[in-house]
């Protein structure tokens, strides 16, 4: 005989999205991780300023035929919308699809204050689950960025799938995109 | 700066929220209680866990008597952010 505990009740993404637009969540930041809602505190303008100067960068690193999402929700999976800082995927914002948001991306950033812990650990793993290879944290703490690639499966690891490669970068460093290797970004850049 | 207290935190949801939602059709067919903001999914009864509910029913009126309610599996409003529903709960006064 099997014995079930009570369990925090998972929501699936209809679930987030019927909930979203019966406005339980007016006024707050949310995001579905893991079947779980999740309620973000509001951003400092540094935050927003490393946002904006990340994007600036990625446009120019991708040009046109890329769109640079900033704040936009992809459907990574039934469980988990996130909300990432700035997404790039191919096409332009012209070419919107009409239902439904992308379910992976080419680069995902995040740029992390109070966010590290929940960006480096549950996001990584998510994304990495996403197929995203390039997944990069701008660290507002210790001034650096923080480059994970190569997910790959790993029953051990929340939602089965982790980064195996992280290069952390200072200021003066240098990165290009995976999927924009001749574009070279300067770490300080990034940073306000 | 003190960023700590920004740190990502799972929702919360009130119990006068929790309960719109249920009129709202939410949770159909599913056990749930409302938990220190958090909805709970409770396990599916098994016949000896009714059994035990009944059995304890009948003590209980036995031993508190008319001037008592003997609640079984009904929701108690204990807090602004939780609306458990114990197997049984006494409350004073008899039943309305």
């Amino acid at each position: 005989m099997e014995i079930t505990e009570p369990w925090p009740f998972r929501w699936n993404l209809k679930d987030y999205y019927r909930l979203c637009h019966e406005e339980w969540f007016l006024g707050r930041r949310v995001q579905l991780i893991g079947g779980e809602i999740w309620e973000f505190g509001p951003s400092h303008d540094w935050h927003d300023a490393s946002v904006t100067l990340m994007g600036d960068e990625l446009r120019k690193a991708f040009g046109t035929g890329y769109w640079v999402r900033v704040k936009g929700s992809l459907d990574v999976s039934d469980r988990s919308v996130p909300d990432p800082d700035l997404a790039v995927i191919v096409g332009s914002p012209r070419q919107y699809r009409t239902q439904g948001n992308p379910e992976t991306a080419l680069l995902v950033v995040e740029v992390s204050e109070a966010t590290l812990w929940f960006d480096r650990n549950p996001k990584a793993n998510l994304y990495a689950s996403a197929n995203v290879a390039d997944y990069w944290i701008v660290n507002l703490v210790q001034r650096q960025l923080e480059v994970y690639r190569d997910p790959l499966p790993d029953s051990s690891q929340l939602f089965g799938f982790r980064y195996n490669s992280r290069t952390i970068l200072d200021p003066p460093d240098k990165v290009s995109p995976l999927a924009a290797p001749h574009a070279s970004i300067t770490v300080a850049d990034l940073l306000p | 700066m003190d960023t700590t207290s920004n740190e990502p935190r799972p929702h919360r949801w009130s119990r006068e929220q929790y309960y719109q939602m249920l009129d709202l059709g939410w949770f159909q067919d599913q056990r749930v209680e409302l938990i220190d903001g958090e909805v709970i999914d409770m396990p599916l009864q098994l016949n000896f866990h009714a059994l035990s509910i009944k059995l304890t029913d009948t003590a209980l009126n036995a031993a508190f008597g008319p001037q008592c309610w003997v609640r079984v599996q009904m929701t108690l409003d204990l807090t602004p952010l939780s609306s458990p529903d114990p197997d049984l709960a006494v409350v004073a006064g008899p039943p309305p």
